[in-house]
């Protein structure tokens, strides 16, 4: 429908509404201010995973930002590629709760393979507040930086 | 990267788990959902303008984001004794048809269909259940095909409701005052030419799909009953006087009946909280206390004169007249399709009545003091939010969502809420694939999908199912 030099969309996602929980659309943010390249289309996904599938059909690459909970240290960043993960089939490993990969695989029978990237972020803290933990919000440049390293953005 | 272990319980909006026990002859005889929908979203609203409350409510949950601003933006506008012009009105209609569309869409297809069908023999299709699927290889087939079809659909709805809507999947137009879009002629014309394409999978791939449902599951017109009573606030405004596509109203054993919102209140008897149990939502406080004796959920038990009624498609379509064949899990489904296929109809009505350049907002002057309630529904049921304001802020904010109705707990009289309610009674054939309680659940459309682990408990006779969401 429109016409789009756009090839890359970096998603955010989250609940602002839950402390940590919305680190992906703070980051989103952050990013509105950093004057990135044209070529970058930035989303607040909100708690709207399942409603992200547009992006991944239309785009050649897609950053997902999101709060992940492995039990490392809060503040940890990690970097994840669907494939790592999705055909690993292992007791103990359950995927069921990221709907991000059910997109990645519905994107997928529609004929569409884009790059997908996925920066989780271990949380300190998911409680009713609209403000992130002082951990949390210091390592939003961090991931910020992560995410420009990707794009090879200066 | 082999060595990641995933335990990501980040998306919080929705959780529901259900835990039943089951006799010797593997009937369910009781039954238990716990909801971890935490009702301090309210507080935090206490002291913002009220005009931010249609914004900060959407975020609660990704599923329905429209249905909360528009609740959150009529519970306002009744404060300022405001009602927005026609225009405003219909663009509402349009982005919430859309909203409406898009969910039933995702829920039949890629909610619910894959209790009956399986699915690609991958994650995140697999591990799953293999117990009692009934279709041939080219039926699943058909009905995978249309799975897929579908994602393109639910898509197409998506970017039709944010031609009016503004951005998605959390609208930014929907404020008290009406709607901030200004229609041109190419968005209506792009606004039909979506929604042609969309009322034809409904009225074609949709309509087959589910009465083939039907025909191989007709045993599921007797499963899944519950209490049979049935709510609406009604929705889709038609007239700036109130008209509406589905009327409020109730169902009580099988007598349609009027509704008024001053009928409703809360019991918290077996819910985490020590506030008052039994006010009404313009009255009642919400004062956690995790682990209370003899609660299980965060959810409270909102009751329709102390009786518990269950929301969503079928409620409106039977009150409506559209629907009133049966009350059951296939039910539910049917009542779920007639609803879409009405509303894609009369969004073709509404879009050829919306006006050219004429801005669906008017101005509001925000209330400085008053109270006010929103009633709509969202696709899962009726969605309520009702608020104090004093000061031109927000003194108190009140939300009674359709889970609440639906998944609601044990209220304080010992009656259990309409989810299990459906679930008692209920023969499950093998402890280990308990698949009749998912498909039951799952016909409520809860906020998200559901997975049934089971634990297994120290008797023989008893066993413990806990559905958690995928």
């Amino acid at each position: 429908m429109i016409l789009n030099i756009k090839d890359t969309v970096i998603i955010g996602i989250g609940n602002i509404l839950l402390q940590d929980d919305g680190v992906g659309v703070h980051v989103i943010k952050q990013l509105e201010n950093e004057m990135l390249p044209s070529t970058i289309e930035l989303v607040d996904g909100g708690t709207s995973t399942l409603d992200m599938l547009g992006f991944f059909l239309d785009f050649k690459k897609v950053i997902v930002v999101d709060c992940l909970r492995a039990g490392l240290k809060p503040g940890t960043i990690y970097k994840i590629k669907p494939e790592d993960i999705m055909n690993y089939k292992k007791e103990n490993l359950s995927i069921h709760d990221v709907q991000i990969l059910d997109v990645v695989k519905m994107a997928n029978m529609m004929n569409k393979y884009p790059e997908v990237i996925i920066f989780g972020i271990e949380p300190e803290k998911i409680d009713l507040d609209l403000e992130m933990t002082q951990t949390m919000i210091s390592k939003i440049p961090e991931i910020v930086l992560n995410i420009k390293k990707e794009l090879k953005i200066k | 990267m082999s060595t990641i272990v995933l335990d990501p319980i980040t998306r919080l909006e929705g959780h529901l788990k259900i835990s039943v026990t089951l006799d010797t002859t593997n009937n369910v005889t009781a039954a238990e959902a716990t909801g971890n929908l935490y009702r301090g979203f309210e507080n935090m609203l206490v002291g913002r303008p009220p005009s931010d409350a249609a914004f900060l409510t959407q975020r609660i949950c990704g599923v329905c984001p429209v249905s909360h601003a528009i609740a959150s933006s009529k519970a306002t506008e009744q404060a300022a004794k405001f009602t927005p012009t026609l225009q405003g009105l219909l663009l509402r209609d349009l982005i919430q048809g859309a909203n409406f569309i898009s969910s039933n869409i995702l829920h039949f297809y890629q909610l619910a269909l894959l209790d009956y069908i399986q699915g690609p023999q991958m994650h995140p299709w697999t591990p799953g259940y293999s117990q009692d699927f009934r279709f041939n290889a080219a039926d699943s087939q058909t009905l995978m095909n249309n799975y897929v079809a579908a994602l393109s659909i639910r898509r197409q709805a998506q970017e039709m409701g944010a031609i009016f809507g503004g951005k998605l999947p959390h609208v930014g137009n929907i404020v008290p005052g009406g709607v901030t879009a200004n229609p041109t002629t190419t968005e209506i014309a792009n606004f039909k030419k979506y929604l042609a394409t969309i009322t034809t999978f409904i009225q074609t791939a949709y309509k087959t799909d589910v009465n083939k449902l039907a025909t191989a599951y007709s045993d599921y017109y007797k499963i899944g009953k519950g209490y049979g009573n049935l709510i609406s606030y009604g929705v889709f405004d038609t007239n700036a006087a109130g008209a509406k596509l589905f009327p409020a109203g109730t169902v009580t054993g099988g007598v349609v009946g009027s509704f008024a919102a001053t009928n409703i209140k809360e019991y918290v008897g077996h819910s985490w909280y020590s506030s008052a149990s039994g006010s009404n939502p313009a009255s009642g406080a919400t004062t956690p206390k995790y682990g209370k004796a003899g609660a299980y959920t965060w959810l409270k038990a909102p009751r329709y004169n102390a009786v518990a009624y269950e929301a969503g498609s079928l409620a409106r379509t039977w009150i409506s007249g559209d629907y009133r064949k049966g009350i059951s899990v296939m039910d539910r489904h049917l009542a779920r399709y007639t609803e879409t296929s009405k509303i894609a109809t009369n969004m073709s009505t509404w879009i050829s009545q919306v006006k050219v350049g004429v801005s669906g907002y008017t101005k509001l002057v925000a209330p400085a003091t008053g109270t006010g309630i929103g009633l709509t529904e969202a696709p899962r049921g009726a969605l309520g939010h009702w608020v104090s304001v004093a000061s031109s802020k927000i003194s108190k904010y009140q939300i009674v969502t359709p889970t609440c109705w639906n998944a609601s707990p044990m209220d304080d009289a010992g009656k259990v809420g309409p989810i299990e309610k459906a679930l008692i009674g209920t023969h499950v054939a093998n402890n280990a694939q308990p698949v009749e309680l998912l498909r039951i659940v799952h016909s409520f459309d809860p906020c998200t999908g559901c997975s049934v682990h089971v634990m297994s408990p120290e008797g023989i006779e008893m066993s413990n199912f806990v559905v958690q969401p995928l």
